[in-house]
């Protein structure tokens, strides 16, 4: 395919794994399926767009999952604003939409570093390390912004809102 | 890996997809990079020709000084001249060639080399006078004959030299002529009657609108409206203007122009002129 003789050396090769983890973290938070693969399209343009700089880093996995999150929290928000219930129900239960917006609604109220952790973390399915890597902290770190977040979650939820619930489905 | 794509697009499609958006976001940070480069380096070149036209339009300082500082001191320094109005004694010999008297040049005209720039010698920063003799590299044909370039050096200072940067030759001030003093219809000079009821001031006065007369004598002074007469004198009635015949008749014409003021005075001795 010509589009793909276009991409940048390494991009192709690393396409579809970039790709699979901006799409469940995607699908973690927005749910359907078909918003999630734009979100992930979307982020992985910006990946191509900005490929020079991140193909080579050990966190270029982090940096998609993070944009790919980061994207999918926003149009989450855009929809809740528009009120856009027929789109956020599509192919998932009332009960999963509603766990869902109060999820982002929760990780929205957590300081910036928390809520990407616990995104990366529990929704991109980025080990501790690969966090540490992508946020340019210690590993350390991540625990602590991952045990507070989760807390914060925790509170903020309910005690019997966990966040394997959330994910179970995907 | 096709069969761990997790959606039901083709993944060349979406590939595809990528590609075209991911272009499109590098064209875009290129044109905005290039926008950025591009305000910043106009801003720079507005920022200097900014700078550059506020200096062209001072001038240069140097230049300035060294234009203006010889033309200061050749204001002829009596006291009937107030700044302005020593241009109204032009020379005929400091025309600069093919131009008129009443037109002429500024500074930098006359006293520029051939190259265009200003002479600039020593001798003429430093004393603050305009040397004659570099300043006046006139044409002999275009000199008047009848004026004597030596003459003219000291009788009359070299006021004609137009003050650096001013494109208008500036309006002459008020010339005030000798005072002459009549009583009953002749002259008398210089002197005042201290018994005459009719005397009279007489004075020329050129480029004045309204003149004035003040007089002094003794403790008393008085100011009078001098009347322009048919044979362009101004003239003031100067019959009770002496109050103590014991002193000299302080007389002072203020002549008021379009140039200026002009101040001109005098000490008239008081002579009995009883037959």
């Amino acid at each position: 395919m010509s589009s793909t003789t276009l991409a940048p050396e390494g991009f192709d090769e690393a396409f579809d794994a970039l790709f699979g983890r901006a799409y469940r973290v995607a699908r973690r938070i927005l749910g359907d399926p078909t918003t999630a693969e734009d979100v992930a399209a979307e982020a992985m343009a910006r990946a191509y767009a900005h490929w020079g700089k991140i193909a080579l880093q050990p966190w270029r996995e982090g940096w998609v999952v993070r944009v790919a999150s980061n994207l999918a929290l926003d149009t989450v928000k855009k929809r809740s604003w528009l009120g856009d219930a027929e789109a956020m129900d599509a192919g998932v239960e009332d009960d999963d939409v509603a766990v869902r917006l109060a999820l982002v609604e929760a990780l929205s109220r957590l300081p910036r570093r928390q809520r990407e952790v616990v995104v990366m973390r529990h929704l991109g399915g980025l080990s501790e390390a690969e966090c540490a890597e992508a946020l340019k902290v210690s590993t350390g770190s991540v625990k602590t912004h991952l045990h507070r977040g989760l807390a914060s979650l925790r509170s903020g939820l309910g005690p019997a809102m966990q966040m394997e619930e959330v994910s179970a489905d995907v | 890996m096709s069969d761990q794509w997790p959606t039901d697009t083709p993944r060349d499609e979406v590939l595809a997809r990528v590609v075209a958006r991911g272009t499109r976001i590098r064209t875009m940070h290129r044109v905005m990079r290039m926008a950025a480069v591009l305000a910043v380096a106009g801003t720079s070149v507005a920022g200097v020709g900014y700078v550059i036209s506020s200096v062209g339009d001072q001038g240069d300082p140097a230049v300035q000084e060294l234009a203006v500082g010889p033309v200061q001191p050749d204001v002829p320094l009596t006291d009937s001249a107030d700044p302005g109005g020593s241009t109204s004694a032009t020379v005929p010999g400091d025309a600069a060639p093919g131009s008129t008297p009443g037109l002429n040049p500024p500074a930098y005209g006359s006293d520029s080399t051939p190259s265009g720039l200003p002479r600039t010698s020593a001798a003429s920063s430093t004393t603050g006078r305009a040397p004659s003799t570099t300043s006046r590299p006139r044409s002999p044909a275009t000199t008047p004959s009848t004026t004597s370039p030596v003459t003219t050096a000291t009788s009359a200072p070299p006021t004609t030299e137009p003050l650096a940067g001013n494109t208008v030759p500036p309006t002459p001030a008020p010339a005030v002529g000798t005072l002459r003093v009549k009583a009953d219809g002749v002259s008398v000079g210089a002197n005042v009657c201290s018994n005459e009821t009719r005397s009279e001031a007489a004075v020329s006065v050129d480029a004045a609108t309204d003149v004035k007369l003040e007089t002094i004598s003794g403790d008393s002074s008085r100011e009078v409206a001098m009347q322009k007469s048919v044979d362009g004198d101004w003239t003031a009635d100067l019959s009770s203007a002496v109050t103590d015949p014991a002193h000299p008749l302080l007389v002072t014409v203020v002549a008021t122009g379009p140039g200026g003021v002009t101040r001109s005075s005098a000490a008239l001795p008081v002579v009995d002129c009883t037959p």
